[in-house]
C-alpha cells in the first residue's frame, strides 16, 4: 500500500483552479520532493492531503485512508505547513505539550524532539521571541513528537539562513535513514535534489512530472561530440533523422541517440573524433523547462 | 475526550490572556463594590444592600468569561495554530466540545475569584460603616447559579467566536450583546427580556425571582448552547481550515 495516494485531487476557489485532477503516489520509505513554482498547487494538495482542506473532487490518502479518519494521526504522519502558526505568548514547550497531551504521549517525548533540532534551551521561551529559523525547528519539533511513519514538509527551508539550510539537509537525511517517508515541498529543486529519490513536479495545479531523480537526468540526456569536421559529421546525422544542435567551435550536441550511433556515423564517414559523451542536463534546466518558469524569474 | 479537554485547558492557561481578563473581571467587580458602597453612604441608603444584591456584583464576570470563550477558539486562526489543533484531532467537532468544556471550567475560575475579590474587599470596607452581611444557604445557592451562568456565557462566546472566526470581530459581538443588546431588546420587547442569555438567564439563576426560575433558565441556557455551540461545530467540520 503506498503511503501517500493523490487520485485525480481537483481544488477550485472561485474561478481559480488550484489542484487540477492531480494524480500521483509515494510508497513507503521513499523521500519524494514535490516541487513546482509557487503557486502551482503544492500547499493546496498538502492541506487536502492532511484533510485541513476539502478537495472539490478527487481524493487524497494517507496509508489508503482519508486523514481525517486515521486512527493515530500524530503517530502516523508528522507535518509541517508553511503557513502554520505559533501563538507568540506561548513558550515552545507549552506548545509541544499541549500535542503530547492530546496524544497520550509521554512528556519525555518534548525534550527528544527538542534536542533532535537544537532547540533546548529555547523551548521555554515565549514564541514571539523565536527568529523565523527557531520557528522552523519547532514546527519540525512538532512534526516528529508522534514518531510518525511519514513525514510531509511544506517549504520547510524558507526563511532559512545557509547554515539552517545546512542543518536541514543533514536533519533530513537523518530522517530518511530512520526509514520515513518523507515528502518534502519546494520551489528550488536544488534544495530537495541532494536529498530526494524522486521528485514529482507541478505546474498550474497540474502533474507535469513523477519519476526518479536519475531518470529525469537521463531522459534529458544528450551526445556531446568533438570532431574534425562539425560541418559534415552534423549533415550525415541530420540525414539520419537526428536532432543535431548548432555547432560551436569543434563541438556538436546530438538529441535522441546515445553515442554508439554518433560514433559509428562519424567513423563511416571518416571523420576524425576527439571526443564522444553524454551530458545531462542540470536538474534545474530540466525543471526549469518543464514549470515553463524560467522566463517569469 | 479527557485528553482533549486538559489540552485546551493548556493551552488557555499558557497564554497570558487569561491573567488579563480575569484581572480585569475582578477590577469591575471592585468598580462595583465602590460605586455601591460609595453612593449608598451619600445617599444614606447602605442600610438597603442585602446579600444577595452584594454578591451579584460579580455577574459582571460572564462579559469576560465571553470574552475568553470567543478568544479561546478564534485565536487558532489569528494566530494559524488550528493547523496543528486539527491536525492532532481531525475529528474537529470533538476539539469545539474540548474547547466548550475548557471555557466552562476556565470561566468558573474567573467566576469565583472575581467574586472572592468582591467579598475580599467589600465585607470589610461595609462592616467599617457597621453593615455586617451575613450569607445564608440561599444566597451561597444564588451565588453558585451565578458561577454557572458565567461559565455557560463563556462556553456560549466559544460558538460565537466558531462561527464568526475574526477574533477582534467575536469579543466585539460577544461584549456589544452583553452589555448594549440585551438591554435595548429587554426594553424594546419587554416580555422577551427575561429569556435573553445574561440579563434574563444568569441573572434567573443568580436567584432574581422576578426571572425565569433558576433550574428552567439552566436547561435553556444549555439549549441556546447546543444550538449555537452545534451550528458553529457543523461549520467548523466543513470548512476549510485557513
Amino acid at each position: 500500500m503506498p503511503a501517500i495516494e493523490i487520485r485525480e485531487l481537483t481544488k477550485r476557489f472561485g474561478s481559480t483552479l488550484a489542484v487540477d485532477r492531480l494524480s500521483f503516489t509515494v510508497d513507503e520509505g521513499t523521500i519524494c520532493g514535490f516541487l513546482g513554482p509557487n503557486g502551482a498547487g503544492k500547499t493546496t494538495t498538502f492541506r487536502m492531503l492532511l484533510g485541513l482542506a476539502q478537495p472539490t473532487s478527487g481524493e487524497a490518502l494517507v496509508l489508503g485512508r482519508p486523514y481525517r479518519q486515521l486512527e493515530d494521526p500524530v503517530r502516523t504522519v508528522g507535518a509541517l505547513l508553511e503557513a502554520s502558526g505559533l501563538h507568540p505568548g506561548r513558550r515552545g514547550r507549552s506548545h509541544l505539550r499541549y500535542l503530547t497531551t492530546v496524544s497520550g504521549l509521554p512528556t519525555s517525548r518534548i525534550d527528544e524532539v527538542l534536542e533532535m533540532v537544537g532547540l533546548t534551551p529555547a523551548g521555554r521561551r515565549r514564541a514571539r521571541t523565536y527568529s523565523l529559523g527557531m520557528r522552523q525547528r519547532l514546527a519540525l519539533a512538532a512534526a516528529l513528537i508522534g514518531d510518525p511513519r511519514i513525514l510531509v514538509l511544506d517549504e520547510p527551508a524558507n526563511g532559512l539562513d545557509p547554515e539552517g539550510m545546512r542543518w536541514l539537509r543533514s536533519f533530513l537525511r537523518d530522517q530518511a535513514s530512520a526509514g520515513r517517508t518523507i515528502v518534502i515541498s519546494s520551489h528550488v529543486l536544488a534544495e530537495v535534489a541532494q536529498t530526494v529519490d524522486e521528485v514529482v513536479i507541478v505546474n498550474q495545479g497540474r502533474l507535469v512530472a513523477h519519476s526518479s531523480v536519475a531518470d529525469l537526468s537521463a531522459r534529458t540526456g544528450r551526445v556531446r561530440v568533438r570532431c574534425g569536421d562539425v560541418t559534415a559529421l552534423a549533415e550525415v546525422l541530420r540525414e539520419r533523422g537526428l536532432t543535431v544542435g548548432p555547432a560551436s567551435g569543434d563541438e556538436l550536441f546530438v538529441d535522441g541517440t546515445g553515442t554508439d550511433l554518433v560514433g559509428a556515423v562519424a567513423a563511416e564517414h571518416g571523420i576524425p573524433v576527439y571526443e564522444l559523451g553524454v551530458e545531462t542536463a542540470g536538474l534545474e534546466d530540466i525543471y526549469l523547462t518543464l514549470t515553463g518558469s524560467e522566463e517569469r524569474r | 475526550m479527557t485528553r482533549l479537554v486538559r489540552g485546551e485547558l493548556l493551552k488557555i492557561w499558557t497564554t497570558r490572556s487569561l491573567l488579563l481578563l480575569t484581572l480585569l473581571s475582578v477590577a469591575f467587580g471592585f468598580l462595583g463594590v465602590v460605586t455601591m458602597i460609595v453612593s449608598g453612604g451619600r445617599a444614606g441608603s447602605l442600610g438597603s444592600i442585602d446579600p444577595r444584591s452584594f454578591a451579584t456584583l460579580g455577574a459582571t464576570a460572564y462579559i469576560f468569561a465571553g470574552a475568553l470563550g470567543v478568544i479561546c477558539i478564534a485565536n487558532e486562526g489569528r494566530h494559524n495554530t488550528a493547523d496543528h489543533t486539527y491536525l492532532a484531532t481531525p475529528r474537529r467537532s470533538r476539539v469545539v466540545l474540548a474547547k466548550l468544556a475548557a471555557t466552562i471550567v476556565t470561566s468558573m475560575f474567573i467566576g469565583v475569584l472575581t467574586e472572592a475579590a468582591i467579598f475580599a474587599l467589600g465585607l470589610p470596607w461595609l462592616a467599617a460603616k457597621g453593615l455586617h452581611l451575613g450569607f445564608g444557604a440561599a444566597t451561597w445557592w444564588d451565588i453558585a447559579g451565578q458561577i454557572l451562568g458565567i461559565a455557560l456565557i463563556g462556553a456560549l462566546g466559544v460558538a460565537v467566536g466558531g462561527i464568526i472566526r475574526n477574533q477582534v470581530a467575536g469579543i466585539i459581538v460577544v461584549v456589544a450583546w452583553l452589555l448594549i443588546a440585551e438591554g435595548a431588546l429587554s426594553l424594546l420587547l419587554p416580555g422577551a427580556g427575561r429569556f435573553l442569555p445574561a440579563r434574563g438567564l444568569v441573572s434567573g439563576l443568580a436567584g432574581d425571582s422576578s426571572l425565569v426560575p433558576r433550574w428552567d433558565g439552566a436547561v435553556l441556557l444549555l439549549a441556546y448552547l447546543a444550538g449555537l455551540g452545534g451550528f458553529a461545530a457543523w461549520l467548523i467540520e466543513r470548512r476549510d481550515i485557513a
